[in-house]
């Protein structure tokens, strides 16, 4: 599929890319999944649908944010399909350090946020954690606040060298859809973040 | 409405996460007005889509 989905992505410019995937694709023991390479050489944001995908609509949406600054590109995709789908967004600010500094620069970037959406009549919630297991935190919030669809940068880091990146640890892990923005990908930011 | 999905590449490889990732592209392609383009890819071993 990797190979295959690559070709078309080089004939023509696509605007989303959607993928259903098998289980067997999606988790592999040594190396990189190939579904997750595909999400990887994209340019445009990609939508992901693992085998054991539940259809459950898209009208709760999840949006982490983390203490990257590039974090905040996720916001305009987000707020987009909130308004699209009529959906409730669930801000979540979320790090595995808890020190002062990370917490006041997720404030700030929550702060950003929730402006943005309010400014577009977009519903939302906010809820925070610090000091924990980032792919783990956001499955377990996911399923409490029965997401339909979670927003995740593609560019995340990682829990050590020989560790998958947060991103690759959420996608084997999640089950629920997931949609993949690239850091680079700005083509409808509005202003630095956004 | 601002189309900002106005080609959406539906790619595949397996049944079950066909049906759900199916239902979302057309979604989308409602929502957004977007042209589809499709593809399924089946492995030497599978049998493909059955009726």
């Amino acid at each position: 599929m990797y190979s295959e989905t690559l070709k078309l992505l080089r004939k023509k410019n696509y605007s989303l890319v959607i993928l259903g995937a098998s289980v067997n694709s999606v988790k592999v023991k040594w190396g990189s999944s190939e579904v997750f390479r595909v999400i990887k050489s994209t340019n445009c944001p990609v939508i992901s649908y693992c085998g054991e995908t539940q259809v459950a609509g898209i009208k709760e949406i999840l949006l982490p944010l983390s203490e990257s600054s590039n974090t905040r590109q996720k916001v305009a995709y987000c707020a987009t399909l909130a308004k699209v789908f009529d959906s409730t967004v669930h801000i979540y600010g979320i790090s595995k350090s808890e020190r002062k500094k990370t917490q006041k620069t997720i404030g700030s970037y929550i702060r950003q946020t929730e402006r943005y959406l309010s400014e577009r009549g977009i519903k939302y919630s906010v809820d925070t954690n610090f000091g924990v297991k980032v792919p783990r935190a956001i499955i377990a919030y996911s399923m409490q606040v029965k997401a339909g669809l979670v927003f995740a940068m593609t560019d995340t880091e990682s829990t050590g060298i020989f560790s998958k990146s947060y991103a690759e640890q959420l996608f084997v892990q999640c089950n629920i859809p997931i949609m993949w923005v690239h850091s680079k990908d700005t083509t409808f930011s509005e202003a630095s973040g956004y | 409405m601002e189309t900002l999905f106005d080609t959406i590449l539906l790619a595949s490889d397996s049944q079950e996460a066909s049906l759900v990732a199916i239902q979302r592209t057309c979604d989308f392609a409602i929502k957004f007005g977007s042209d589809i383009t499709a593809l399924f890819v089946v492995g030497k071993k599978e049998k493909g889509f059955e009726d």
